[in-house]
């Protein structure tokens, strides 16, 4: 089935006179739901299309002869490494073309063409930036430490405004996962570019104080 | 089957030591099950050194109460927040995880329960009845039949593919592409590792799962929080299952147990591919295969009847040959070397008590999981109530720290991150991640057994029509895909008339 909103948020092709609502008969527009980030458009299948027909040729004649070792042996046998990558860009090439002309000949016959608004796409980017910034976070301060300003970051983005809450859980969430992975499932963690806010160390030294502390108060100085 | 023999079994294990490990072991693999990042394997593997200390029966019903129960476990995250706790609960999601979002949460979390207790008594019923022959007829399974039974599987690409196919091809390819980064299965040479060495063991199945379901769900969810800025929650967990909708869908176990239990005996294959043929085996004879992959109850059926139907005949030819199934039979192997008994032929003469007290285990692990899994249900209520603008970054953190547990590689983490935004790229133009998962997971089995059979047979295809068991699934899969296509296109047609009806 043919997505019903597939040109837009307009008419669905076949409906009134080629997308286009018969004059004097009441629009359906007003009933159909707006354009958001997951309303299929025929613009967004030809660039979908395109993207694919491209990385399948890029993946044929460039990144298989690159990235995949083949021995002098197999080469052009089917015993070859390559021949799986091969196969399979062939038939996303063959698959890909396919979808591209049949998308660019739906959006041709289409009148108008929808597109999910700017702040849509702003949002999600936003969302997939806070994921990068994550990311590059943790090899820079780790991962306990990371995970903290991540939920301020997030929770806040995502419109938690109440901020005992984003603290808290920024707080207590990384310190008990970071108790569970480290101490318990005894699972390493990378080491952050700056050492000392490498939680492990944090909490060396923490545990370095107390011990320091049990033994002065059970005397051992005077002792 | 002789009776005194299971009667004595029975005495085996009827001690407060064994209960009290089973329970252990059923806590522990529950806990597992719903922790990201922490798979059944790794939760045996922790609790092995533990068992050195036990007496055989204390010792592996332990073992078998974590195996029993993480796979379950890993369905309550699916379904909650999208999020396959274990890769053998991503067919779980397909549906699961809409009910959620439709406010049918606990049906799906009690089906999934009532149906991995089903599959496992009935699979267990069948290792045990038919022990000896379970295990001769996987032996008569070599690499053609394997190749043929992954292609059968496979059909189920066309069924999850949604409202395009091309679309769903697409995602197919993308799937196995990815699925042979690493090193190749025959020879070892590197493909796409970009000289990463990291990448030589292939990208891991829950770093892609968690990727490509997780990240894009916390994407969108996350612009819906923004632009609705009051409270809002993942669904509700709405009414309970009813017994009614319980037996309706017995067929559909009894089904999905058998697929589940033949790759159960198949050395090699694990429960992920059983999910998956449960799956596509519930869809082939439901009455509403258009339902699947948008909150179908039947769809949850398949998916954990055929993960679970796997439990007890994967110990069959570990026990009965010396063969384990998958990596979580090979430890439990080993647990079995370490307390003095051989796996093979000979323990079933030797030692036919213990046999049984193994079989017999499974089941009372089966109803202490029905009991701590109905407890869990009640508790996922939590999880529905917490708001989105808060469970959602929560997941994010979960996901990550799970990602990395899983092999302790920051390349998994940036691996989910690259699959997460693909698979919202995917998401936005309708490009299903169903047909892309099941490639990835089904791809490196399809690829070794194909070229496996090529070696053997110097590089003539014809050893794929060469025994009865081979052509029987291949003639299956051709009537499968060639069925579910002509049914896409009815469908398509009948839709398009409605639509000019309109």
């Amino acid at each position: 089935m043919e997505p019903p909103f597939d040109n837009g948020g307009e008419e669905p092709e076949g409906a009134g006179d080629g997308g286009v609502s018969v004059a004097g008969a009441p629009s359906r527009r007003s009933e159909l739901p707006p354009v958001g980030l997951e309303t299929i458009t025929y613009r967004g299948d030809v660039i979908a299309g395109a993207i694919c027909l491209i990385t399948a040729l890029a993946g044929y004649f460039i990144v298989v002869p690159a990235w995949v070792y083949v021995p002098a042996q197999f080469k052009g046998t089917i015993n070859s490494p390559a021949l799986m990558p091969q196969a399979l860009f062939m038939l996303m090439g063959l698959f890909s073309t396919v979808y591209l002309l049949r998308s660019i000949d739906k959006y041709r016959r289409s009148d108008r063409q929808g597109l999910a608004p700017l702040s849509d796409w702003a949002l999600a980017a936003g969302t997939i930036g806070i994921c990068l910034a994550y990311l590059g976070a943790i090899y820079v301060v780790g991962f306990p430490v990371a995970s903290a300003l991540c939920l301020v970051a997030a929770q806040y983005f995502f419109g938690e405004r109440r901020w005992g809450v984003i603290l808290a859980i920024a707080i207590l969430l990384p310190g008990l996962l970071w108790l569970f992975f480290v101490k318990i499932a005894l699972i390493v963690l990378p080491t952050p570019m700056i050492p000392f806010l490498d939680f492990a160390d944090l909490v060396g030294a923490l545990e370095g104080v107390f011990e320091t502390a049990a033994f002065f108060f059970e005397g051992g100085f005077t002792a | 089957m002789d009776i005194d023999v299971v009667l004595q079994s029975f005495g085996l294990i009827s001690r407060w030591q064994v209960m009290l490990a089973c329970l252990v072991g059923v806590i522990w693999g529950m806990f597992v099950g719903v922790t990201p990042g922490l798979t059944g394997i790794m939760a045996v593997v922790i609790a092995l050194p533990f068992t050195f200390f036990f007496e055989p029966q204390t010792a592996i019903a332990l073992l078998l109460g974590i195996y029993v129960t993480a796979i379950y476990g890993g369905s309550v995250t699916a379904i909650m927040i999208a999020t396959p706790g274990t890769p053998n609960a991503a067919a779980t999601l397909l549906d699961g995880y809409p009910m959620a979002c439709q406010g049918k949460a606990r049906q799906a979390l009690e089906m999934a329960l009532y149906a991995s207790v089903t599959a496992g008594v009935v699979s267990t019923v069948v290792a045990m009845t038919i022990f000896p022959i379970v295990a001769t007829f996987a032996l008569r399974f070599g690499a053609p039949e394997i190749f043929a039974l992954i292609v059968f599987s496979i059909t189920i690409i066309a069924g999850v593919s949604g409202d395009s196919l091309i679309k769903g091809f697409i995602a197919a390819a993308l799937g196995f592409l990815l699925a042979t980064v690493g090193q190749d299965p025959i020879h070892g040479s590197s493909r796409f590792t970009f000289g990463l060495h990291e990448l030589q063991g292939g990208m891991h199945i829950l770093t892609v799962l968690v990727g490509l379901f997780t990240i894009p769900e916390i994407i969108v969810r996350g612009v819906e929080a923004y632009r609705a800025k009051v409270k809002v929650t993942v669904g509700e967990m709405g009414p309970s299952l009813t017994w009614r909708q319980y037996f309706r869908y017995f067929p559909t176990y009894m089904r999905s147990s058998a697929a589940g239990s033949l790759i159960g005996a198949l050395p090699g294959l694990g429960g992920s591919p059983a999910a998956f043929l449960g799956y596509f085996i519930a869809q082939r004879f439901s009455k509403h295969p258009e339902r699947f992959g948008k909150g179908e109850l039947e769809g949850v059926a398949g998916a954990e009847s055929g993960n679970n139907a796997v439990c007890g005949p994967a110990l069959v030819p570990m026990m009965s040959l010396g063969i384990p199934g998958d990596t979580t039979t090979a430890v439990l192997m080993g647990a079995l070397i370490v307390h003095g008994l051989s796996p093979g032929p000979m323990l079933f003469t030797n030692n036919p008590q213990f046999v049984y007290s193994v079989f017999l285990l499974l089941f009372v692990c089966l109803v202490m999981l029905l009991v701590i899994g109905y407890g869990v249900v009640r508790m996922a209520r939590w999880v529905v109530e917490v708001p989105t603008q808060i469970l959602f970054p929560v997941v994010l953190i979960f996901a990550t720290f799970g990602t990395y547990a899983v092999r302790g590689s920051m390349i998994d983490v940036i691996s989910m991150f690259g699959v997460g935004i693909l698979g919202f790229a995917m998401r936005t133009q309708g490009i299903p991640a169903a047909p892309f998962a099941i490639a990835f997971i089904l791809g490196p089995l399809f690829e070794n057994e194909f070229r496996k059979s090529l070696i053997i047979s110097q590089g003539s295809l014809e050893i794929f029509v060469s025994s009865a068991i081979s052509v029987t699934f291949l003639l299956l899969a051709v009537a499968s895909a060639v069925a579910t296509v002509y049914l896409h296109w009815r469908l398509k047609g009948t839709e398009g008339e409605k639509m000019m009806q309109a």
